[in-house]
């Protein structure tokens, strides 16, 4: 069997390639979604990566974070799109769960800390600490410097520690 | 007290945990794969109860800096990557040896497939709407007795999703001209991208069904929901070629 397709490039190579990538593509797609959207979306953005994979240039940054910028661009597409009706994912959760009032409060402050940040502190935070990326690659996602994601990471830690400080006693 | 550092790749983690076991679940299809399926302490259900609710609220948020970074810079090297996709070439017609049923819809010739291992759960016993529904649910099972009438060979994604030797199975796989591959299901990430370069793998309509195009049919379509006339419809011009 001929495993280089027309493009020229090793099929397998590539395929492991996005086997490997999947996960974080999961967790970004979850982020920009949900946990019932994010699927269809990395679908979606494989596919299109896939077919696209001729014009990968890897100078200009991993595949990983190509395939994130283009998760992003598919997410961005079904926002425009009417929505879909929401799951809920509290919904997700094990009948048994129990939510403390203290948890709950917890994590609304954190989700308002987090979501009061400007936007692109916000994205950093996202892509860095919850989909757990490289940060070249964010840089590469943000399309910005190395320094710049830093930078932008440092003044986002600042901002939370400082919405979140006084109420938890947060170390700084 | 914790610093903001720790409260922040504590809970990260844990959301990564609780994300990861559902894209692990949609990938293996196996009921013990997933976290969510251990028994879990109260202090881990706290924890993923935090998480899901910040993973909520970020979520809608996010999205913004992305269109505004990445939706409006022509210059940013990752541009190439969001422009449509060409149209896929056409390939060969099916065989002109069809015959015509009495709602006008042409079949081709009905060869025996060389048939999918049975750990793929192939499907050759659709014969009602019955046994369709046992695959999919809702409308889309017309249209699968419909394709299965007209020779085409339906995979249960069911059992398709994840497995690591589906890429070699597919790549083995002989479909005669005229007949054709139902893929069924979304989260089969390995066989699905392998059979694009292969074959040419398009969604057709709806979240849950794919149509894995051997010959005469290259045509790419596309919907959000499903919809069953326009699955049918789909089928019946890729069987008429």
């Amino acid at each position: 069997v001929d495993r280089a397709d027309a493009a020229g490039t090793p099929v397998d190579a590539f395929a492991a390639q996005l086997t490997t990538v999947r996960p974080a593509l999961f967790r970004f797609a979850v982020a920009l979604t949900s946990v019932s959207e994010a699927d269809d979306l990395v679908q979606d953005a494989m596919t299109r990566g896939w077919a696209r994979r001729d014009q990968f240039d890897a100078r200009l940054g991993s595949v990983q974070a190509w395939l994130l910028a283009i998760v992003a661009d598919q997410a961005r597409a079904r926002w425009r799109r009417p929505r879909l009706p929401d799951v809920h994912l509290i919904g997700e959760l094990p009948s048994e769960s129990v939510i403390e009032e203290t948890a709950a409060t917890l994590a609304l402050d954190l989700a308002k800390a987090v979501n009061s940040l400007p936007p692109r502190q916000r994205l950093a935070i996202v892509l860095s600490v919850y989909v757990d990326l490289p940060l070249i690659d964010v840089a590469t996602v943000m399309g910005c410097s190395l320094g710049t994601v830093k930078a932008t990471l440092h003044t986002a830690r600042k901002h939370l520690a400082s919405a979140l400080g006084a109420t938890y006693a947060l170390d700084r | 007290m914790p610093s903001i550092d720790e409260l922040l790749h504590d809970h990260a983690r844990r959301w990564r945990e609780h994300v990861d076991a559902h894209g692990e679940s949609r990938q293996t299809s196996s009921p013990t794969s997933t976290s969510a399926a251990r028994p879990t302490s109260r202090r881990r259900r706290v924890w993923i109860a935090v998480g899901v609710a910040v993973a909520v609220a970020v979520a809608g948020l996010t999205i913004g800096a992305i269109v505004v970074r990445h939706g409006h810079d022509a210059q940013h090297p990752l541009a190439a990557a969001t422009t449509p996709l060409p149209r896929p070439p056409r390939s060969q017609p099916a065989s002109t040896a069809t015959r015509t049923t009495q709602s006008g819809l042409h079949l081709a010739p009905n060869p025996a497939p060389s048939p999918p291992p049975e750990a793929w759960g192939y499907c050759g016993n659709i014969r009602s709407e019955a046994d369709a529904r046992s695959l999919v649910g809702g409308g889309e099972a017309t249209a699968l007795v419909e394709a299965h009438a007209a020779g085409a060979a339906i995979l249960s994604y069911r059992v398709l999703a994840g497995r690591a030797t589906g890429l070699q199975t597919l790549n083995n796989l002989t479909v005669p001209p005229g007949r054709y591959l139902l893929l069924l299901g979304g989260a089969a990430p390995t066989d699905y991208y392998a059979a694009l370069g292969y074959y040419g793998v398009y969604r057709i309509a709806g979240a849950h069904a794919y149509q894995l195009c051997a010959y005469g049919v290259t045509e790419v379509k596309r919907g959000g929901v499903t919809d069953t006339d326009r699955i049918t419809e789909l089928l019946r011009n890729a069987l008429r070629r």
